[in-house]
């Protein structure tokens, strides 16, 4: 354990240390480490990032599986911390999705979790970011490109992290909501006739549906403001520890930043999707009593 | 720098479109790996999701069943408890009252016997004593019938010694007729 323990310590100095190896500074794109060709014309480029992703999916796939085995009903050690992490994220999840959305949504949110989480701190491992080749261009200039780099610091893995993330959040409002309610939710007045005059009712309206066009505008945003943050943080975090020889203090600040960017990705997944399907399990609880 | 195109894309319309080619080239947003990003993470959800914690969540909720198997048992054993304790009670105090009631009875049943018995004994008692009485007037008169037979005979023999004759018949009759007669009084 002692042993495995410096090995790493000293692969981890030494990947981070050698000049010869590692890049002053991160590229914004991911490099294509080859193509895949598909028909005549089109081939589908497979970057660092995207190999990193693949890596980091398989050993965290091994990771729960070896922590998880078969599951049993008095669990083992590792199981018993991915309930843990389970039974954290069903508690504060469920409040904010609604019950019924819960269930549906509770798969997509923890993989979410997980697989950012695993992402972001596979970008703090020596040698991602830093192991790679220098390319000289034909106007001389010299650029380096990584073998391995970290999904978040890949705008197309956070984009597509987002998309996925947009695209749940679309079948879940159709599923739990129904288009009738996202369109009252969006646009529809929420005054009541009898207690306003009719003028300022339909006045009323016309707000409505204009802060119903700013709000599609903003959720449209949503998926920009979901990847760019993720890429920023990561691609800053990765630039700061290349910058500072991975200075110990940034280091563990890094891995904070892994867990606190991986938790606010998922709550605002969750969040987003919770404004309209909690809020339809709201009306339910309501209308309960009435009856 | 990526601010700057970032504030670049508020401005002017026609310039949009160009500032959203500068935002992708240069942050290297390309269709295939942004679809290949997005494959490889619902692969990976899947695979996750039905190999690791779809089970782990199965197991939790069985776990949770049996939690609240144990505990709904635990209360019903409880209540079953409280109620044999209850009928326990009851039983007891029902096997007292009708031990109560069986020893009155058998307290009954003893006097009535004794006093029975008593009866019994008081009766055979005074038949005995009845009896002996009847046995003894009988021997009593069978005593002076003998006594005035031997009486008579003794008068009657005395008074012919005294006479020095003999005595008839009716004489020796109206003697031991008198000498029984003075008998009985």
């Amino acid at each position: 354990m002692k042993f495995s323990l410096k090995l790493f310590s000293a692969i981890a100095v030494c990947l981070a240390s050698v000049p010869a190896f590692a890049g002053e500074q991160g590229s914004e794109s991911a490099a294509a480490l080859f193509e895949i060709p598909l028909w005549e014309g089109f081939s589908l480029p497979i970057t660092n990032s995207i190999v990193t992703a693949w890596i980091v999916a398989i050993v965290l796939i091994l990771l729960i599986r070896a922590a998880c085995g078969r599951p049993k009903l008095v669990p083992s050690k590792g199981q018993y911390a991915i309930e843990t992490v389970l039974g954290m994220f069903s508690e504060i999840l469920e409040p904010i999705l609604g019950k019924r959305a819960f269930k549906a949504t509770f798969p997509l949110l923890i993989c979410l979790f997980f697989f950012i989480l695993a992402q972001n701190w596979a970008g703090l491992i020596p040698g991602v970011g830093t192991v790679g080749w220098h390319e000289f261009a034909a106007d001389g200039t010299e650029s380096f490109r990584a073998l391995f780099r970290p999904l978040g610091a890949d705008m197309n893995g956070t984009l597509g992290l987002a998309l996925v993330s947009f695209g749940a959040w679309i079948i879940m409002i159709l599923r739990f909501a129904g288009p009738r309610a996202v369109i009252y939710e969006w646009f529809g007045n929420k005054a009541d006739k009898r207690d306003v005059p009719l003028a300022v009712y339909y006045f009323l309206s016309l707000i409505f549906l204009g802060t119903g066009l700013i709000e599609i505008i903003s959720i449209l945003f949503r998926p920009v403001s979901l990847s760019f943050r993720l890429f920023g943080n990561v691609y800053g975090g990765e630039t700061l520890l290349h910058s500072t020889g991975y200075f110990t203090a940034f280091y563990f600040l890094e891995l904070l930043v892994g867990i606190v960017q991986a938790l606010v990705f998922t709550l605002l997944s969750a969040v987003y999707i919770g404004l309209i399907t909690n809020h339809d399990d709201e009306h339910e609880h309501a209308e309960v009593p009435a009856k | 720098m990526s601010f700057q195109i970032l504030a670049d894309a508020a401005v002017p319309a026609e310039t949009s479109e160009n500032t959203f080619t500068q935002i992708t080239t240069k942050f290297g947003i390309e269709a295939g790996p942004l679809v290949v990003q997005i494959v490889s993470f619902i692969v990976l959800a899947l695979v996750v999701w039905y190999f690791g914690f779809r089970p782990l969540m199965k197991t939790l909720g069985e776990r949770q069943k049996k939690i609240e198997d144990g505990l709904r048992f635990s209360d019903e054993m409880k209540a079953k408890l409280a109620q044999s304790e209850a009928d326990y009670k009851a039983k007891m105090q029902q096997a007292a009252v009708d031990a109560t009631h069986i020893i009155d009875a058998a307290r009954e049943t003893a006097k009535e016997t004794i006093e029975k018995a008593s009866e019994d004994a008081l009766k055979r008692a005074q038949e005995i004593e009845k009896r002996s009485a009847e046995n003894i007037a009988r021997e009593r008169e069978k005593m002076l019938a003998d006594l005035k037979g031997e009486v008579a005979t003794l008068v009657v023999e005395t008074t012919a010694k005294i006479l020095d004759r003999d005595i008839s018949a009716a004489e020796k009759k109206k003697l031991a007729a008198r000498a029984a007669a003075e008998i009985q009084e």
